[in-house]
């Protein structure tokens, strides 16, 4: 049975390491996303040209990390520098309705982190809990650490949206976040997700490791 | 031409508006509205002969205004705008006089504004988007003489039907729906549910499941001071969905 249990786990963990390789090449940018973003920039290019400048150098980056996602970890450093990459087109687009709270001082900037971990829950705060608020809302992303454990809090006011279809997209890459932290940390990282007083949150622990 | 720009996003307006006006200066082009709510108010204002409707916006999203515009019996053509969004695609394919998708093209542009003055007025409104795909509905809009009354869903604790029509009551007002009681206990199907022939109430009002002196099972709803019948019919139903 033991036997039986460890090959299932082991197979399970291959699979998802292949499948968290494809979905990253495939289905990490939101095609949404994406061509909102050009169509900020086209705007921008009359308006503000140096702004505009500056956010293509921004998409441009996230797509070179989504192209380049074979790395198994990389610097939270780095993480933290594409998600703000990803926030500044975000901030153009949707101006004072999109307010962000970084607090993320606590964590070493030499820990290690899959790449594309906070970025895409981030993204998933945006989409559903800031864009469809008229009045939009505060994004907190919070970052603790206890006992070489990292804590990672992302937080955004629950949306009105009520469509069951745009769930399961969220879903799909909350799941791929989870088997990568897995795979990268066994039986030590976790991911989890709640909401209450109309606000949802999501919560990464991972141990502190520099190699 | 009036032309009307609906889009949550600033910048995406004043895109729009630049090229418009690049076409002909000569267009009269609005471009305030941030939600389809918005664009729907301003619709049955300036009655512009084109609305352009992004289809992700916050309030009410750009399929419903389009509806809601129709149902007001304005000449207003429409025509849709979306970054990318495969659900809504297929849910307008066949209605919209056009679509347009982000970043929009000058000359794509040009080709929809003569699609549109080619058109009679009939001929620029859109059918009913009463597709399967579309998510309930987040606001009702009455329309009489007077304009347009509108309710959020959720403040709705019931609908009742009465003869031809079905009202939507809140705890301080009830708007007149022409929409069967049916197509309402599809469409909001997680949030209200059927007591009786002619009532659904809302789930998250309901205060107090009880029997009354005469044995007749009822429901309290908070801000409502008349208590709902539940007839034999709905009662295992209404029981066991209030019970979770």
């Amino acid at each position: 049975m033991r036997y039986l249990y460890i090959q299932h786990q082991w197979k399970k963990q291959t699979t998802a390491q292949a499948d968290a390789k494809l979905d990253a090449l495939q289905a990490r940018i939101r095609p949404h996303f994406l061509f909102n973003s050009l169509n900020t920039i086209a705007s921008l290019t009359r308006e503000d040209p140096v702004l505009a400048e500056s956010l293509t150098e921004d998409l441009a980056e996230l797509f070179r990390a989504n192209i380049n996602s074979s790395q198994r970890l990389i610097s939270f450093e780095q993480e933290r520098e594409l998600t703000q990459q990803y926030l500044n087109i975000e901030q153009s687009r949707l101006g004072p309705r999109l307010r962000i709270q970084w607090d993320v001082k606590a964590i070493p900037i030499d820990a290690r982190i899959p790449p594309l971990t906070l970025q895409p829950l981030v993204e998933n705060s945006v989409y559903h809990g800031i864009e469809l608020s008229p009045e939009g809302g505060e994004l907190e992303i919070h970052g603790s650490m206890r006992k070489q454990l990292i804590t990672l809090v992302i937080r955004n006011p629950m949306g009105t949206e009520s469509s069951s279809i745009t769930r399961e997209g969220n879903n799909v890459a909350i799941e791929n976040i989870r088997l990568r932290l897995q795979s990268c940390f066994p039986d030590q990282a976790k991911l989890l997700i709640s909401s209450s007083d109309g606000f949802f949150q999501t919560q990464i622990i991972f141990p502190y490791q520099t190699s | 031409m009036k032309i009307l720009i609906a889009d949550d996003e600033p910048l995406a307006r004043g895109r729009l508006k630049r090229l418009l006006s690049d076409i002909d200066e000569n267009f009269i082009i609005f471009a305030e509205a941030s939600n389809g709510l918005d664009a729907l108010n301003q619709c049955i204002s300036e009655k512009p002969d084109l609305v352009l409707l992004d289809i992700r916006m916050p309030k009410m999203d750009g399929l419903q205004a389009a509806a809601e515009i129709r149902k007001a019996n304005l000449d207003t053509a429409i025509v849709f705008i979306t970054a990318y969004d495969k659900y809504a695609l297929a849910a307008f394919d066949t209605h919209a006089i056009d679509y347009l998708l982000k970043p929009v093209k000058k000359q794509r542009l040009e080709l929809m504004l003569e699609k549109v003055t080619k058109l009679t007025p009939s001929q620029g409104q859109i059918a009913a988007t009463d597709s399967l795909d579309t998510p309930p509905r987040q606001h009702l809009c009455a329309h009489s003489h007077l304009g347009v009354e509108i309710i959020n869903v959720p403040d709705i604790l019931c609908f009742k039907a009465d003869n031809k029509y079905v009202s939507a009551i809140t705890a301080t007002s009830s708007i007149l729906l022409e929409e069967s009681l049916k197509t309402l206990e599809v469409e909001f199907a997680d949030q209200f549910l059927r007591t009786h022939r002619n009532s659904l109430v809302n789930v998250n009002a309901v205060k107090l499941l009880n029997k009354n002196a005469t044995g007749q099972l009822q429901i309290t709803l908070n801000g409502l001071n008349e208590p709902i019948n539940v007839s034999r019919r709905h009662q295992a139903n209404v029981n066991k969905r209030l019970k979770k």
